[in-house]
């Protein structure tokens, strides 16, 4: 393909707009599935993808997804000083669908904050969370999974005497949140807050 | 406000201000009279339909936001009822609009104060607890520096979460001062055109939240540079910066070297004038905001005026979004630039989480193609900024990551638009971009300032060009999905400052290879000088994941997509990804860490040939010239690659 190309002196003298419908032609082609680039892939195995299109999430149940996780960590670890919040997130960087549920828990911390997260896990795994991010993620953080949903665990970073732990869902939401509202926070205190 | 170790005074000049100051200012007005001065209107006045409705409302407002503990001196109202009732007329349809006007004033101050006094009780809280802490932690210094050090760390950590804090609760004091200074402002002139004269209530509100009609504060030279501004902004007095804030809004707010949180108050006063506009004429005619839009000239507006609006609202769901899921503990954010009628009225702003004056680490993301303030890249519910905030946060707590969220440039507007193939935008905005992270050297506090620029597609190009074309100065340079590097050849190119030049490219994002065609660009336009100079040739330059380029790469694979794919071009910002785990430890100042979480890449490069040499034998080399193609991240096994998703969709981007 760049042998050719080289060989390519005339254009130089046409005008612009046509070079560009060239070089925009060759580009299109390269997008198309040219093998310029060497892809070798290895066969994959068992999918631990999350996402499956064939049973997408309506919005209350992405919602419930990770906002009974929520409820559960609290009780579960039987935090204080709780407040959260939940939003969609789009799981590109396009805003488009698919959308996952996401939820915030801050709560307070409660003497050495190591010593704390790690009792917050232990409390967690006895209720049958997984240490660790689910096959094929990573993170910053204190990590666990349960049923396809990644809960992170830090500081709450404007204020270290507080957790915050981010519950991501799976991207199974298909509807198009853009113009909804439902990308901003909606408080969900009051349900933490139940024991 | 007494404490024992931390020094007030150079507490309050770190902090940029006084927010004890900003609250007296606030409580000493008294909204109990003006809410009685309401009531006497509210009883002279045949009060019905919307009029009754607001005052009933705002009453309301007032009566839950009212602490009862000022505003124990009623004026004499019957004589200023009387005299407004004589000249309106008895049965003036003006008297409850009057009472409502005057008892939303009421509430709103009501509603400030309360606001105010509970964020200093809180600030006076965390201070005393601070001090507490330091004091405690002095007792410990033996006097011996190498056994000290770990305590003077410790003391140094408390001192910036005082600062902090101080700071960001002066930032919200003079936020709600502004707001209701702005709110008073339009209610004076209703009441005005209502034929009322609000010369009483002005002595009994906060007057010192209005803004004084005194000689103005002259603004710096035009071409000051940041340093130049930062230093005049020093030594203006509180006063001069407040009045500064609200009488040249515009001006302050994207004035590179005036502090962010000083921009960000000028910036949201003039987006809130912005709303207040259309929803106040909306409101006074009884219509929906939509209906003015659809019409403006009906209601005495322009379009400029609805150009305004909408990327005011745009970008105010902007800063709703960043500040995070939960309400009650919000992340600090600072609108740290606006120009709601830039680049054609796509309009212009950037959006901190953390104040980056204050945080060790400041990540400016800068996003490509089709992304403006218009279409809603500063909210539409993907979570770049966020995710960036979170994870960078987590990667190194103890060194805070404030984030920019920078559409601060006229970036191509789809893929169909033909400024895509050309560097001229990325040039253009290179310099703006360049402008905006010089400012951030001059206004920080402290030593030891750490600045990552990360730029996405068509925005990596003009992060190049900020650093090879603009002079910019960042330590870290982050680019993914890089379409060509434009102005910069190689990484040295960038000439970051301690740090490195890192890439992030999937092996299956198409847009990442695009910059493998350089050859074929040079060959098709070397010759044309000027559009070579002017940015109007087609090409975009080289691919900074190419072994010679000399980029740190790290890995940025994007599950379930083996080959090329547009989609994979969308993913560098998903929780769980190996490109946002990459990210994060760059913008938190730990690039070095890069090796040890097992994120470092191999470069693309060119096929290699075995060749004999005498002497030798065989030797494998790589091909001296043309693309580098091969992608080693292509060959990895899929089930190594961190990331969790697969879309049924194809992305446009």
């Amino acid at each position: 393909m760049f042998s050719t190309a080289a060989t390519i002196t005339e254009p130089r003298r046409q005008r612009p707009q046509q070079l560009l419908v060239l070089l925009a032609t060759l580009m299109t082609v390269l997008l198309g599935g040219c093998a310029l680039v060497n892809h070798e892939t290895h066969p994959s195995g068992p999918s631990s993808n999350p996402f499956d299109s064939a049973h997408p999430l309506s919005d209350d149940q992405a919602m419930a997804q990770v906002v009974d996780p929520a409820k559960q960590i609290v009780a579960a670890a039987d935090l204080d000083g709780v407040s959260g919040g939940f939003s969609f997130a789009s799981c590109n960087d396009q805003g488009d669908p698919p959308y996952r549920g996401t939820a915030t828990i801050h709560f307070l911390i409660q003497g050495d904050p190591d010593a704390y997260f790690q009792k917050i896990q232990d409390a967690l795994v006895s209720h049958g969370w997984n240490p660790g991010a689910p096959p094929g993620q990573i993170f910053h953080g204190t990590t666990l999974n349960k049923d396809g949903v990644t809960a992170n665990m830090s500081f709450l970073p404007s204020d270290h005497s507080y957790g915050e732990i981010n519950l991501y869902g799976e991207c199974r939401n298909m509807t198009d949140h853009h113009n909804d509202g439902k990308t901003n926070a909606t408080n969900i205190t009051d349900q933490l807050q139940v024991h | 406000m007494q404490l024992h170790n931390i020094d007030l005074g150079k507490l309050i000049s770190a902090a940029g201000g006084d927010p004890w100051k900003v609250n007296a200012t606030i409580q000493i007005g008294s909204p109990a009279d003006i809410s009685d001065l309401a009531q006497a209107f509210h009883r002279a006045g045949q009060s019905a339909g919307e009029s009754e409705r607001s005052f009933q409302e705002a009453l309301r407002r007032f009566q839950a936001s009212w602490n009862h503990h000022n505003g124990q001196h009623p004026i004499n109202d019957s004589a200023q009822v009387q005299r407004v009732q004589q000249n309106l007329g008895t049965q003036s349809a003006q008297l409850p609009r009057i009472a409502a006007d005057l008892e939303n004033v009421a509430a709103a101050l009501a509603e400030a104060q309360r606001s105010c006094a509970t964020l200093i009780s809180t600030l006076d809280s965390n201070l005393h607890s601070l001090d507490d802490q330091i004091g405690e932690a002095e007792k410990h210094l033996t006097g011996h520096e190498l056994q000290d050090m770990s305590l003077y760390e410790h003391i140094g950590v408390l001192d910036v979460e005082a600062i902090e804090d101080t700071g960001s609760t002066l930032a919200q004091l003079v936020s709600i001062r502004a707001g209701y200074s702005d709110y008073l402002a339009r209610s004076l002139a209703v009441l005005r055109t209502d034929g009322y004269d609000p010369a009483t209530i002005q002595a009994v509100d906060a007057v010192e939240s209005i803004p004084k009609a005194q000689d103005t504060v002259a603004l710096p030279p035009p071409h000051a540079s940041p340093d130049e501004v930062h230093r005049w902004w020093a030594s203006r007095t509180p006063d001069q910066r407040q009045r500064l804030i609200a009488e040249e809004s515009d001006q302050i707010g994207n004035l590179n070297g005036v502090p962010v949180s000083a921009r960000s108050d000028a910036n949201v006063l003039v987006m809130n004038q912005d709303l207040d506009r259309v929803r106040d004429i909306a409101s006074h005619y009884g219509v929906s905001a939509d209906d003015v839009i659809h019409d403006p000239t009906e209601y005495g507006l322009t379009p400029t005026d609805i150009t305004r609006y909408q990327n005011a609202d745009q970008t105010k769901q902007g800063l709703d979004h960043d500040i995070g899921n939960d309400p009650l503990h919000p992340n600090p954010v600072y609108l740290f630039a606006y120009d709601p009628l830039a680049f054609g009225g796509k309009g212009r702003a950037a959006i901190a989480i953390g104040n980056p004056d204050l945080a060790k680490n400041t990540a400016v993301i800068v996003p490509g193609t089709s992304s403006s303030v218009e279409g809603g890249w500063l909210h539409d519910g993907h979570n770049d900024a966020l995710n960036l905030h979170s994870q960078a946060n987590a990667a190194d707590p103890d060194n805070p990551t404030a984030v920019i969220a920078w559409m601060g440039y006229d970036a191509p507007n789809n893929f169909e638009d033909p400024r895509i193939a050309t560097p001229a935008l990325a040039r253009t905005g290179g310099a703006t971009l360049a402008a905006d992270v010089n400012s951030l050297w001059a206004t920080h506090l402290g030593a030891g300032q750490h600045v990552t620029v990360i730029g996405h597609s068509y925005g990596s190009t003009t992060v190049a060009d900020a650093f090879a074309g603009s002079h910019m100065h960042a330590n870290d340079a982050v680019l993914i999905g890089c379409p060509g590097t434009d102005l910069a050849t190689s990484a040295r190119s960038f000439g970051v400052d301690g740090g490195h030049v890192y890439v992030g490219d999937a092996s299956s994002d198409p847009v990442g290879v695009l910059g493998l065609l350089h050859g074929l660009e040079n060959s098709l336009f070397g010759d044309d000088l000027g559009g070579q100079l002017a940015g109007t040739d087609p090409g975009l330059g080289l691919d900074p994941a190419a072994h010679e380029f000399g980029a740190t790469r790290f890995r940025a694979e994007v599950h379930g997509f083996p080959d090329l794919n547009f989609s994979a071009h969308s993913h560098y910002y998903d929780p769980g990804s190996e490109a946002l785990h990459s990210m994060a430890d760059i913008a938190s100042g730990n690039g070095d860490a890069l090796g040890t979480d097992g994120m470092l890449a191999q470069p693309r490069h060119r096929p290699e040939v075995t060749i004999k040499v005498p002497g030798l034998g065989s030797v494998t080399i790589e091909e001296p010239v043309g693309p580098a193609f091969i992608d080693p991240e292509a060959q990895r096994p899929r089930e190594s690659v961190q990331d969790n998703h697969v879309f049924d969709r194809s992305h446009h981007h």
